[in-house]
C-alpha cells in the first residue's frame, strides 16, 4: 500500500468506523513502517480519542484482537519479538541507560511512588524521510511517478522505482519535540557516495523543524547526475546536534561516520531504470 | 473482574477457545491502554524511575496488543490462577514487556548531555498523563466545533462519543430513529475531520503528503 492511499483510508476508518478488513490489515502494516503516515494516524487518533470513548472506530480493537487470537492460537508460533515500532523512541536512551539494572518486581509493590521522573522517555517520535520521483518530461505538468518512505535497516528497505530522466525530491517528517538535524547520503551498489544532502560545502547539516510532515528538502536532484541505471541506497542520518562544515566535509570525503550524535538511521532503495 | 466472576469464560480461556480469548482481549484492552498511556514507576537500583507512557496512539495500540498476546499464550493462561484479578496479571506482563524492550532495544542510544541523563525530581503521583500540547489544541478545536453544531448534534456527541452509549439508546434519548442517528453521526464526524483540516490540526492529505515544495511544483 502506498502512502497516498493510507491517509484517505485513515479518514474513512475514523468517519465510518470501519474499512474492508484486508485494507485495514494492509494499512496497519504500512503504519508500522512509515513515519509520515503514522504521524497522520496518530494526530487523527488523538483527536478521536479526545471526542470520548465512544468515538473510537470499533474495527481497531476487533481487528487487533482477531490478529492476536489467530497468532496465539496457531501452534508453534510465539509472538514476534516486539519492537518499539520501526521508529525511534526519542530520548528513551536515558531510560535504557539507567534501567539496565532495574529489577521489576511482580506483583507490584505498594503505591506508585514516582520520586524521579525520567525526561523525555517513551515519547515515540515519528521520524523519516520520503523520496519522490518526479516525472519532469513535460515541465508544464510535472507529475509524481512514485514515492517511498524510509525505514529502519532492520526491516526490508522500501524501494522507489524511478527513471533516469526523473528528478528526485526528498522530504522529511519529524514529530513534535526537540529540533534535530539531518544528513542524507545516497550510494551506488558498489558503495560509492553519489549524493550528500546538504551539499558538502554547506555550513551545517540540515536543521529540521519539529512537527514537520513531509517538508521538502531544499535541493532537487536530476537522477541522471547520480550515475548509471541500477540500485542505489539512500540513507538518512538523524542527528541530535548539527554537524559543522568540517564534519560534513569528512563525511563527504571519507564517508566518516558521524558517530555518537546519530539518533536514528533509516534507508530506502532507489531503482533507477534507463 | 471478568475472568474471576465468569467461570464459563475462564474455562474457555484456559482451553484457548478463540471466542473466549477474543472476549478477554476486548474486555481488558481499554484498561491496559489507559495504564500504558499513563506510564508507571519502577525501581532501578536505589532510585525510583518513571516510564512516562506512550503518547503515540499507534505505539500504544501495538504495545497493548503485544502484552495481551503474551497474556493469552498457553503458558501464561496456565499460570493464571483464576482467583486474583486478571488485570493485575496482565499489567505485570505489560510492565515487564515495556521494561525489557527499553532495556534491550539496541536502537536506544543516549541522547543529549549529562544534564538530560540525570533524573529530575518530581513529586506526587502521576496516575493520569498530563495533557500534551496536541491534546490541549484538540480540546480547544472540539469546543469551537461543537459551539457551531446544532443541539441535536451536540446531544448526539455527548451520548454517543463522550458517554459511549449504543446507537439505539442514543436514538431513544434524542427521539430519533436509529437510521437518523447513524446519519447524523456520520455527517458530524465527516464535518469534524474537515474542520480539523481547515484549521491546520490535520494536514490536508494527500496534498500534504506531497510536501509544500512539491505542491508548488505541481500547482
Ligand atoms: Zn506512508
Amino acid at each position: 500500500m502506498t502512502c497516498l492511499k493510507v491517509a484517505p483510508l485513515v479518514d474513512r476508518l475514523l468517519v465510518a468506523g470501519r474499512v474492508p478488513g484486508w485494507r485495514f490489515r494492509r494499512m496497519w502494516r504500512h503504519l508500522a513502517t512509515c513515519g509520515t503516515c503514522r504521524a497522520y494516524f496518530d494526530r487523527a487518533a488523538v483527536a478521536w480519542r479526545a471526542m470520548g470513548p465512544g468515538a473510537e472506530p470499533p474495527q481497531i480493537a476487533e481487528a487487533r484482537a482477531d490478529e492476536v487470537v489467530a497468532r496465539v492460537g496457531a501452534p508453534k508460533r510465539r509472538p514476534s519479538r516486539w519492537r518499539l515500532g520501526a521508529w525511534t523512541v526519542a530520548g528513551a536512551g536515558a531510560l535504557a541507560a539507567l534501567a539496565v539494572a532495574a529489577r521489576v518486581a511482580w506483583p507490584p509493590h505498594g503505591p506508585d511512588r514516582s520520586t524521579f521522573v525520567e525526561r523525555g522517555t517513551a515519547a515515540a517520535r515519528a521520524r523519516g524521510i520520503r523520496a519522490f520521483c518526479l516525472d519532469v518530461a513535460r515541465p508544464e505538468a510535472v507529475a509524481v511517478r512514485g514515492d517511498a518512505a524510509s525505514a529502519r535497516p532492520d526491516v526490508a528497505s522500501p524501494v522507489l522505482a524511478c527513471r533516469a530522466g526523473d528528478d528526485l525530491q526528498l522530504a522529511y517528517t519529524l514529530g513534535a519535540g526537540a529540533g534535530e538535524d539531518l544528513v542524507v547520503i545516497a550510494r551506488s551498489a558498489d558503495g560509492r557516495r553519489v549524493l550528500l544532502e546538504p551539499a558538502p560545502n554547506a555550513a551545517r547539516s540540515t536543521a529540521l523543524r519539529p512537527g514537520a510532515l513531509d517538508e521538502p528538502l531544499a535541493e532537487r536532484v536530476h537522477l541522471r547526475a547520480l550515475g548509471a541505471p541500477g540500485r542505489y541506497t539512500i540513507e538518512a542520518l538523524f542527528l541530535s546536534a548539527p554537524l559543522d562544515a568540517m564534519a560534513l566535509d569528512a563525511l563527504a570525503a571519507r564517508g566518516a561516520d558521524p558517530g555518537r550524535g546519530v539518533i536514528d538511521r533509516q534507508q530506502l532503495a532507489l531503482d533507477l531504470a534507463p | 473482574m471478568l475472568l474471576v466472576t465468569d467461570r464459563a469464560l475462564l474455562d474457555g480461556f484456559r482451553a484457548g477457545r478463540p471466542e473466549a480469548l477474543k472476549a478477554v482481549y476486548l474486555h481488558y484492552r481499554p484498561r491496559l491502554l489507559d495504564a500504558l498511556r499513563a506510564g508507571f514507576s519502577f525501581r532501578s537500583g536505589e532510585v525510583w524511575m518513571r516510564f512516562r507512557g506512550y503518547h503515540s496512539p499507534f505505539e500504544l495500540e501495538q504495545a497493548a496488543s503485544e502484552a495481551l498476546a503474551r497474556a493469552l499464550l498457553p503458558a501464561a493462561r496456565a499460570s493464571y490462577d483464576g482467583l486474583h484479578p486478571f488485570a493485575d496479571y496482565l499489567f505485570g506482563i505489560a510492565r515487564n514487556l515495556v521494561l525489557n524492550e527499553l532495556r534491550r532495544n539496541d536502537l536506544l542510544v543516549p541522547v543529549g548531555g549529562d544534564e538530560e541523563l540525570a533524573p529530575a525530581a518530581a513529586g506526587g503521583l502521576a496516575l493520569a498523563p498530563e495533557p500534551t500540547l496536541e491534546e490541549r489544541e484538540i480540546e480547544r478545536l472540539l469546543a469551537a466545533f461543537l459551539a457551531e453544531a446544532s443541539p441535536v448534534e451536540r446531544g448526539l456527541f455527548e451520548l454517543r462519543f463522550r458517554d459511549g452509549e449504543k446507537q439505539d439508546d442514543a436514538a431513544r434519548a434524542l427521539a430519533l430513529s436509529r437510521v437518523q442517528v447513524r446519519r447524523v453521526e456520520y455527517k458530524l464526524k465527516r464535518r469534524l475531520l474537515a474542520y480539523l483540516k481547515k484549521h491546520g490540526y490535520l494536514a490536508d492529505v494527500p496534498r500534504a503528503l506531497l510536501g509544500a515544495g512539491l505542491r508548488s511544483v505541481l500547482a
